[in-house]
């Protein structure tokens, strides 16, 4: 996992504005274990800044701020997403992200 | 992601060889366009070259990180394509354009040199995603910067970049958000230069599968009068 989250980071700074490869650097933090979650935040943040109307980033972000404790956060994310579900017509994440709103 | 795409590629009717060459990989999400450089001899091996790189480094990237980096990627193929020229026409070179994305996570990551070009039709809207290395935009950008120039018509169309030149290429990457129903058209200017943009936009607003999408494409550039390689992927998001 290290090695991917090497990877990444390299990636990220050689284009510091390539929103994928921010991404992909988010996933691999996440990925990594509790210790390196704020890191990931920050990263997913950054994704989600980039673009207004990218739904991933807004959903991982939510889930993993609903694991770190920041409910009020991960709602507003997670309204964006479903907002944006709903507008590109993407079905599951609706439908999952109905459910996990739901919940809260 | 889940993808519903097309690939074809015509000589045209004045040309003797076909020199574009496409790359249409969905398994990867990765598809690409290049154009052998007219006025150069090889250009089809040279756009030939070029997408088979592209493949291979995508194909290797993908299985070992999920990832492609496309400016790596293009620097790659840029240098094994001069190997290439050096090997075959060592007196005068070789070259193509290049126009590829690579699509994960919602998201397209695009690289382009040369006049190769992305499209990316959305709700009704056809918007041009790619900016043509030519003469004339060059110009443009620099009367836009205040410099008093003037350009030479007969080198409008000429190209300032391409791929298989000595240097490292000056990269322009960019990553655009897409939606479902999103459609990426990528095409050689065997099509754009034959048709008009809003010609492209009509035969979106039909609303037909990519293959026929395509079949169109090339056909109507035909009908234009084919006075060039004609070549395009059409590429349907059908899910993230």
């Amino acid at each position: 996992m290290s090695e991917r989250i090497a990877r990444f980071s390299a990636l990220v700074a050689q284009q510091p504005t390539n929103a994928l490869f921010r991404y992909s650097l988010a996933q691999a933090l996440e990925a990594a274990g509790p210790e390196r979650q704020a890191e990931a935040i920050e990263h997913y943040r950054l994704c989600v800044a980039s673009g207004a109307d990218w739904m991933m980033p807004r959903i991982l972000l939510g889930k993993l701020l609903l694991r770190a404790g920041d409910v009020a956060a991960a709602r507003v994310l997670l309204e964006d997403a479903l907002a944006l579900a709903l507008a590109q017509d993407h079905q599951d994440p609706e439908a999952e992200l109905r459910t996990l709103l739901a919940s809260l | 992601m889940q993808f519903t795409t097309a690939a074809l590629t015509h000589i045209g009717l004045i040309r003797r060889e076909n020199e574009d060459r496409f790359l249409n990989a969905p398994e990867i999400g990765l598809f690409a366009v290049a154009d052998g450089i007219g006025g150069l001899p090889m250009g089809a091996e040279a756009a030939e070259c070029a997408v088979k790189t592209l493949g291979a480094f995508a194909h290797k990237a993908v299985a070992d990180v999920g990832i492609l980096n496309l400016a790596e990627s293009f620097n790659a193929i840029n240098r094994t394509v001069l190997a290439l020229a050096e090997k075959l026409t060592p007196s005068t070179g070789l070259g193509c354009t290049l126009c590829a994305g690579f699509v994960r996570a919602g998201a397209l990551q695009l690289a382009n040199v040369g006049d190769s070009r992305c499209y990316l039709f959305r709700t009704g809207m056809l918007n041009l995603l790619t900016t043509d290395d030519t003469v004339a935009n060059e110009f443009e950008v620099r009367r836009a910067k205040g410099e008093k120039i003037t350009m030479d018509e007969r080198y409008r169309n000429a190209l300032t970049r391409c791929i298989g030149q000595p240097t490292e290429l000056d990269q322009k990457i960019f990553v655009h958000t897409l939606h479902k129903n999103d459609v990426l058209i990528f095409c050689s200017d065997g099509i754009n230069r034959m048709i008009s943009d809003a010609d492209i936009l009509n035969r979106m607003l039909e609303g037909k599968p990519p293959a026929l999408t395509a079949e169109a494409l090339i056909a109507d550039a035909l009908e234009a009068g084919g006075g060039d390689n004609a070549t395009c992927v059409v590429v349907r998001i059908d899910a993230l």
